[in-house]
């Protein structure tokens, strides 16, 4: 068990590499990985209906990190969610990784989730019963990305928990566990991540790790969406898109350029 | 009073978040409690009743019974009673005529030919002044029958036979009887045959008829050999009946006079001892589901409790209390307590309707009371009460010990477990991660898991054992059919009127009918085995060792010799006498002295085997020991089997009414009274086997239900990586489905013992005339395991809508 408040950076991740800086709403990268068109979300609350996303225009291209910042209740949730197919829009148009979701059937976005997307949630969500090992192999499990059986713990050693391999959730630390996450979302090979509050819950060091891990991906030529309300850490991303009021008030690259993940303080 | 509202009003919301949860224990408790409430109504039903109708029916308190083949001119045994002592004492006296005989109802397209006795009676205005008989269809029989050729069919046997209220029956002889309804008397609520089998409602017909018919169509004119009599309130019977002995003895003493009372009579000493026996069994029953819906609602109870852990953790860190934080729990268990009285009271009621039901079915008598019963009910209910309570004193003790800074961790942290759990935890275990999950997850909790198994594991432990009775009855009732008829299917037991030579005129022309294969010579005796202390009643046939056409097999010791003395018994006549082969026996037996007199021989003999035969009645000797015992190669019964091509019914029309033959009786009728008697259970059995299913299957669906709660971030997680619902409901089936074999494989050893226990404390003792074979069929193995495991597996499939309706996005961010 790490001591809290100890550093955890992976053996081998630049901290302080600094990423080219783009600009401009549309990717900057490869391919389209995520694209959003005219998405509206409402939800029927009591009697009334809230509204929360309204007419939003997105896209995130390969090997792209973009932070999705605002205060709560802006709706960061929402499009998470949206571009996970966990829900579905009201209105618009929501293609993924080549795929429409917007009139997908529901075996079409089980699927897609399967094969398209992956998730890192603020409250880790591994399986209790499963040691970090087989959180990991869940992850390939499941993606169907077969392969080497030596992958699960070459994907645990890159987030540096290679001597963690055997310990169930419990008994590792908050930074550990969401390390594991990370490497359960990686292990999938699936081309668009999406992290929810992927620091929330960690202390200021544990979650510089996991930001490194996240922006290794983007090398990786995966396209990262994280959801943050933590300005700092939209510094070190491709691109920032603001929400508030279920509305994009503004996106572009973050102000005075993409930082070196070693330079954030929060 | 504003402390109360407070944690009135936070229990309260607490109950709408779970009140689904709350009510599936409550209904666990309530089915445990309704079904032992509702099992405990049974005996003061059954013995209210019967004491009722033994009452209204003015059923005998002494009964004189003559040896059989001795009869007394009427009147004779009125005044041997009249002339003792406190003659004044007795109330009312008849005397009777009883005689066996054949009875013919068939009808075009069925063939009813069985033996019975005509019950010749005395009537008054109302019928018999003892041992009246209560009329069930048709009209009863009254002073103005006494002259007239008339009768009543006992009950049980017309009902099951579907005759018509009014008719004619062919009795012995070829007499045509018209008969005038159906009634049952005291002695017959439970019908006995000629061979003592009890239950013999399908295969012997009791034929009631005024005194001077039974007479006249059994050819004894004016001749009596019964007298029954009661006794004035505050009388001494047993006073009375000694005087009666002593009278009988000195004015009659050829008569071979029995004397017994009201406990020795079949009917009411099987009826009491049934009850009893059969409410300890019940009762056994309605503890264990009481018992499995406790553990069900325990572990249920101690993971809800849990659920409330980091809750409680806050609690103890902003200093409440324990006993203010166990406030809640507690409340939930006084819901879960008042749901399950009133569910239980419910259930109960419902219950008693079935019962009432399958009770009159069971033994129909002339009435059933069966009054509500409020000490049964209030007992349950106090039970039902209490056990949610001792269900959570040790979860809400356990969640208010731990310390703050423990209790209020989140779940993953707070998984470590305890006991075996960190070393079971690392078990490796093949398969891909999906595939362990379901060991996993129990591996991870073995308290929880063995409390959920158990559960699983008393039901089906009832379930195994009421399978494994009724394959006992049903292997006994085969043994039965293969020992009686060995490999003459057709076999036929004829009793002849009267004691014959072998090679009599009648004999020989029953011999030489054209549907007659084969026939076989034997005596048979009623008579008492005695060894020391303990006596059985026995019927004791006299045949040649190893006849062609039929004789008895062994299992145990020597067999019959040719002209040597020794006695073959039955496996539980050997264990009821304490004796076994080697061992010495007396038998007790009617011995002819001249004309129609006997007298009550003793004679000691050698037990040579044990033969297979089930019914403890049946013993067998050597043909040649009928001069030893006084019959001088007499005899009186015969085996006789079908031609070839002839049908077991041509053979018996064919033997009807012959010159010489009393009664013809297929011997397959032997194994079915014996399988008819204890298939009466049948219906309760089914009643509890349904509960028990129905309480595998709530508490596996609860399991199942709970567990989907607790888990739903992890199912939300499944679902955020692709997973479809099947994959997710697999998971679960499988964990159910290991609970289910793990509590169906433990199952096996008490379920056996409980078998084991009920059929040899329980079924021998109360059906005493026969020796069950324990035994369990691969169909109630099919059976156990379809409920056990197929069904607990299963249980899962219902919580296919709530995980299609599981808010995935909000249980991913959900912090436990």
């Amino acid at each position: 068990m790490l001591e809290e408040g100890s550093r955890i950076v992976p053996e081998g991740l630049d901290t302080t590499a600094r990423v080219p800086e783009r600009v401009g709403v549309a990717p900057a990268g490869g391919a389209v990985l995520i694209e959003l068109s005219d998405v509206s979300r409402e939800y029927a609350v009591g009697g009334g209906r809230v509204t929360a996303l309204e007419a939003i225009d997105l896209r995130v291209g390969e090997g792209e990190l973009v932070v999705v910042l605002g205060p709560s209740g802006s709706g960061k949730t929402t499009l998470l969610n949206l571009v996970g197919a966990l829900d579905t829009p009201s209105s618009g148009r929501i293609v993924v990784a080549g795929r429409d979701l917007t009139h997908a059937s529901r075996k079409e976005l089980i699927r897609f989730r399967r094969h398209a997307v992956s998730f890192i949630f603020q409250t880790f969500n591994l399986f209790p019963s499963l040691t970090a090992l087989e959180n990991v192999q869940f992850g390939i499990d499941v993606s169907g990305a077969r392969g080497d059986p030596r992958r699960p713990r070459e994907i645990l050693a890159r987030v540096g928990l290679a001597d963690r391999l055997a310990h169930f959730p419990h008994e590792l630390s908050g930074g550990e566990q969401q390390r594991v996450a990370v490497a359960r979302a990686l292990a999938t090979g699936n081309p668009v991540v999406l992290a929810d509050e992927p620091t929330g819950e960690l202390d200021f060091e544990t979650g510089i790790g996991i930001l490194a891990l996240l922006r290794e991906q983007v090398g990786a030529g995966r396209a990262v969406l994280v959801v943050t309300h933590n300005r700092e850490i939209a510094s070190a991303a491709d691109r920032v898109v603001e929400l508030s009021g279920g509305r994009v008030i503004a996106d572009g690259p973050p102000p005075g350029g993409t930082r070196p993940i070693g330079e954030l303080r929060w | 009073m504003t402390r109360v509202r407070f944690w009135l009003r936070w229990s309260g919301r607490d109950l709408r978040q779970r009140w689904t949860v709350v009510a599936a224990i409550a209904l666990l408790i309530a089915a445990g409690t309704g079904i032992y409430a509702s099992l405990a109504s049974l005996l003061p039903w059954q013995t209210g009743s019967y004491t009722a109708n033994f009452a209204a029916l003015r059923t005998h308190d002494l009964r004189v019974a003559l040896a059989p083949g001795a009869y007394v001119r009427e009147g004779t045994l009125l005044r041997v009673a009249g002339s003792i002592g406190d003659a004044r004492a007795i109330a009312a006296a008849e005397e009777r005529l009883i005689v066996p005989t054949q009875v013919d109802a068939s009808r075009p397209g069925a063939t009813i030919l069985v033996p019975g006795r005509i019950v010749g009676i005395s009537l008054s205005r109302h019928g018999p002044p003892v041992d009246a008989i209560a009329t069930r269809r048709g009209r009863p029989l009254t002073s103005d029958d006494s002259g007239r050729l008339v009768a009543m069919l006992e009950f049980d046997f017309a009902d099951h036979d579907h005759l018509a209220p009014a008719g004619v029956v062919r009795l012995a002889g070829g007499t045509p009887v018209p008969y005038v309804g159906f009634g049952q008397s005291p002695e017959d609520l439970v019908v006995v045959s000629a061979e003592g089998l009890v239950d013999a409602f399908e295969n012997f017909a009791v034929v009631y008829a005024p005194l001077a018919a039974a007479q006249r169509i059994s050819g004894h004119p004016g001749q009596v050999n019964d007298l029954v009599l009661t006794v004035r309130p505050g009388a001494s019977a047993a006073r009375i009946r000694a005087q009666l002995a002593r009278a009988l003895a000195n004015r009659l003493p050829s008569a071979g006079a029995t004397l017994t009372g009201k406990s020795d009579i079949t009917a009411y000493r099987v009826l009491y001892a049934d009850a009893r026996g059969e409410q300890r069994m019940y009762n056994i029953f309605g503890l264990l589901l009481l018992g499995g819906a406790a553990f069900a609602a325990f572990s249920l109870v101690s993971r809800i409790v849990e659920s409330e852990r980091r809750q409680i953790g806050i609690g103890l860190a902003l200093g409440a209390g324990r006993g203010r934080l166990a406030i809640r729990p507690l409340l939930m268990a006084a819901e879960i307590a008042l749901l399950g009285v009133a569910f239980g009271v419910a259930i109960g009621l419902a219950l008693d309707e079935v019962l009432r039901g399958v009770v009159g079915h069971l033994t129909p008598l002339p009435f059933y009371r069966t009054p509500f019963q409020l000490g049964a009910f209030a007992r349950a209910a106090a039970l039902g009460f209490l056990l949610p309570f001792a269900a959570c004193a040790y979860p809400i003790w356990n969640a208010v010990r731990h310390r703050p800074v423990d209790a209020i961790q989140v779940g993953a942290r707070a998984a470590r477990g305890a006991g075996l759990a960190p070393i079971l935890r690392h078990v490796p275990l093949p398969g891909r991660s999906l595939a362990q999950m379901p060991a996993r997850n129990l591996l991870r909790r073995p308290g929880r898991t063995l409390t959920t198994v158990l559960a699983v594991t008393v039901v089906i432990t009832i379930l195994f054992a009421i399978l494994g009775i009724l394959d006992s009855v049903s292997a006994t009732s085969n043994a039965v059919r293969r020992e009686m008829l060995g490999s003459t299917p057709t076999r036929t037991i004829v009793t002849l009127d009267r004691l014959y030579r072998p090679n009599a005129a009648q004999l020989d022309a029953i011999s030489s009918l054209s549907a007659v294969g084969g026939v076989q010579a034997s005596l048979r005796l009623t008579g008492t085995l005695r060894n020391g202390r303990r006596t059985i009643p026995a019927i004791v046939e006299l045949i040649r060792p190893r006849a062609a056409l039929w004789h008895p097999t062994v299992r145990a010791g020597g067999y019959l010799r040719r002209g040597a003395p020794g006695i073959l018994i039955a496996a539980k006549a050997a264990s009821d006498l304490a004796t076994g082969p080697g061992h010495t026996v007396s038998l007790l037996y009617p011995q002819p002295t001249g004309g129609s007199s006997f007298r009550l021989a003793d004679t000691s003999i050698r037990v040579l085997g044990i033969h297979g035969n089930p019914i403890r009645t049946f013993a067998f000797l050597d043909s040649s020991q009928s001069t030893v015992l006084g019959y001088g190669g007499l005899v009186n019964t015969l085996s006789v089997v079908a031609a070839r091509g002839v049908t077991q019914g041509k053979l018996e029309r064919a033997l009807f009414g012959r010159p010489g033959v009393l009664s013809v009786e297929p011997a397959a009728a032997v194994p079915d009274v014996s399988r008819d008697r204890l298939n009466d259970f049948r219906s309760i059995f089914r009643v509890v086997e349904a509960i028990a299913l129905g309480l595998a299957l709530l508490i596996a669906f609860n399991a199942t239900s709970i567990g989907a709660e607790e888990r739903a971030r992890d199912h939300a997680t499944m679902f955020a990586f692709g997973l479809p619902v099947r994959a997710v409901v697999g998971v679960a089936a499988a964990e159910s489905f290991m609970i289910g074999l793990l509590g169906t494989a433990i199952a096996i050893v008490p379920g056996y013992a409980l078998l084991d226990w009920i059929v040899h404390n329980y079924l021998e003792k109360t059906y005493t005339d026969l020796g069950l074979l324990v035994s369990f069929s691969t169909t109630s193995v099919v059976v156990i395991s379809a409920v056990g495991v197929v069904t607990v597996a299963l249980a899962p499939l219902l919580t296919i809508r709530t995980l299609r309706r599981l808010n995935v996005p909000a249980k991913l961010r959900t912090v436990e």
